[in-house]
């Protein structure tokens, strides 16, 4: 069985995963809500952004959305993206796997304070 | 960083990603362009973009956007054209790609040095002498050339040679009235009978068969250092011998030196401080002002001349051999060929005093 490309899931896929969470977005508007859910320690280049794309696609995590009705004539030719069901599954369980870890860093007492 | 060079940039990416995400890309890049400005901005911008290359473009190499075509090429073959099979799903490797461009410049370097490597030159036989019948068919080609390229208006020039006196008496106009016919085919009087004459140095003119209005004649070979022969057949019929030159008018006559300058012949090679022989063997092969044939150790061992010229009575050429390049400035005085070598190898470089005597 071959190895899966987002097996782990790097970072950049998952903050993509995240950032398409709420509404269906461009690439450009992606790179700006990575920007902003990570107070800025992120900014995703054109080469990182839509290879990353290019491999949740393959994978069926996010899917490509036609717009083109009722845009603007500037954004008649983006290509939004929309957040699948196994998509919203992986990025739930890599929460979830980020949040154990959280809570065994917590119990390891490296983790102080108020952080979830 | 400006949209352009980005766009270069982008030609390092795979094609299917260019297909399907270049445009993206760069409106993205104009999107960002637009939103920050400022030098720190920009500069902050062009470091990303710089980053995101050179750390996303070995993925982009590695992941699999070869599949898409590679699908497209499973297709099957429509009305039985065929069509190329992608057997190898993974990209060609760096290390590969390296390889294979120093293996290519060794090999191109190796031709070329082979290519340059001088290979010694056989002039006919193993025992390094030229047959007859080459020897014939080369001044016999030499003749001809040197006939073609005269006018061939049929101006004849009468050579008077004063027979009785010996050659050693003569003047040096009779001497020159006489060697100028070096190219020239001469008519024979028919009174001259079975004699033989020289039209050229190194080559006779024997007559052979055919009628009194039209005879014919042969080449034969002479050795180059007999003298005329013209007056040696029958002296007292042949007071005034009429040679016929096509082209030897008195303003067209060539100089003396330019005609003292014929080096056709084997030549040996002395160098004057130790008098000493050494082993060098030259076969000339001269046409007008360009000298031709080959030198080397022996008779055997020849290398071609590059570069061979004679002006007057100043002869160059060059040799090449496996071990340098070896540079002749001679001049040609009295019988002799004097001046100097100028030796480039890889163990030497220098100059020396040499000296070239003819063999034959």
């Amino acid at each position: 069985m071959p190895k899966r490309k987002l097996d782990p899931l790097p970072s950049a896929a998952f903050q993509i995963l995240l950032s398409l969470a709420d509404e269906d977005l461009h690439g450009y508007e992606i790179m700006r809500q990575v920007e902003t859910q990570t107070s800025g320690r992120m900014r995703l280049g054109p080469g990182t952004l839509y290879s990353s794309i290019h491999a949740l696609s393959e994978e069926g995590m996010i899917e490509e959305v036609d717009r083109s009705g009722g845009l603007a004539a500037n954004d008649e030719r983006r290509r939004y993206y929309r957040l699948t069901i196994a998509g919203r599954k992986v990025a739930r369980s890599e929460a979830e796997r980020l949040a154990d870890l959280l809570r065994v860093a917590r119990a390891k007492r490296i983790l102080r304070g108020d952080y979830v | 960083m400006s949209e352009k060079i980005y766009a270069y940039l982008l030609l390092l990416f795979p094609r299917a990603f260019r297909r399907y995400y270049q445009e993206e890309a760069l409106r993205l890049l104009r999107d960002r362009l637009r939103d920050e400005s400022g030098i720190y901005r920009r500069l902050r911008l062009s470091w990303d973009l710089l980053v995101d290359v050179i750390r996303t473009l070995p993925q982009a190499h590695r992941n699999s956007y070869a599949e898409a075509t590679h699908a497209a090429s499973l297709a099957p073959n429509v009305d039985g054209v065929p069509s190329f099979q992608i057997l190898e799903r993974e990209p060609i490797r760096r290390e590969t790609i390296v390889s294979a461009f120093v293996l290519s410049l060794s090999a191109l370097g190796a031709l070329m040095c082979a290519m340059e490597w001088p290979v010694p030159y056989q002039p006919v036989q193993r025992n390094g002498r030229i047959s007859p019948v080459e020897a014939v068919l080369e001044r016999y080609h030499e003749a001809t050339e040197d006939l073609a390229s005269s006018d061939g208006s049929g101006a004849s020039a009468i050579a008077s040679i004063d027979t009785s006196q010996p050659e050693s008496t003569r003047s040096a106009g009779d001497k020159f009235a006489h060697s100028a016919q070096p190219t020239a085919a001469p008519s024979f009087p028919a009174s001259a009978g079975q004699q033989a004459v020289q039209g050229r140095p190194g080559v006779i003119w024997v007559p052979g068969t055919g009628s009194s209005d039209m005879p014919s004649y042969v080449f034969a070979p002479a050795e180059p250092s007999s003298p005329a022969s013209v007056s040696e057949a029958s002296p007292d019929k042949l007071g005034e011998t009429r040679v016929t030159a096509p082209s030897a008018s008195p303003s067209q006559a060539p100089t003396p030196a330019a005609v003292a300058a014929y080096l056709s012949g084997e030549w040996a090679l002395r160098i004057p401080a130790g008098d000493a022989a050494v082993p060098r063997r030259f076969m000339f092969r001269q046409n007008g002002a360009e000298l031709r044939g080959t030198g080397g150790r022996s008779s055997t061992e020849q290398y071609p001349l590059i570069h061979g010229s004679v002006a007057d009575d100043s002869v160059k050429f060059e040799l090449r051999t496996s071990k340098g390049r070896f540079l002749y400035h001679l001049r040609l005085e009295g019988k002799v060929l004097q001046g100097t070598l100028s030796i480039t190898s890889m163990k030497k470089v220098g100059v020396s005093k040499v000296r070239l005597e003819r063999v034959r």
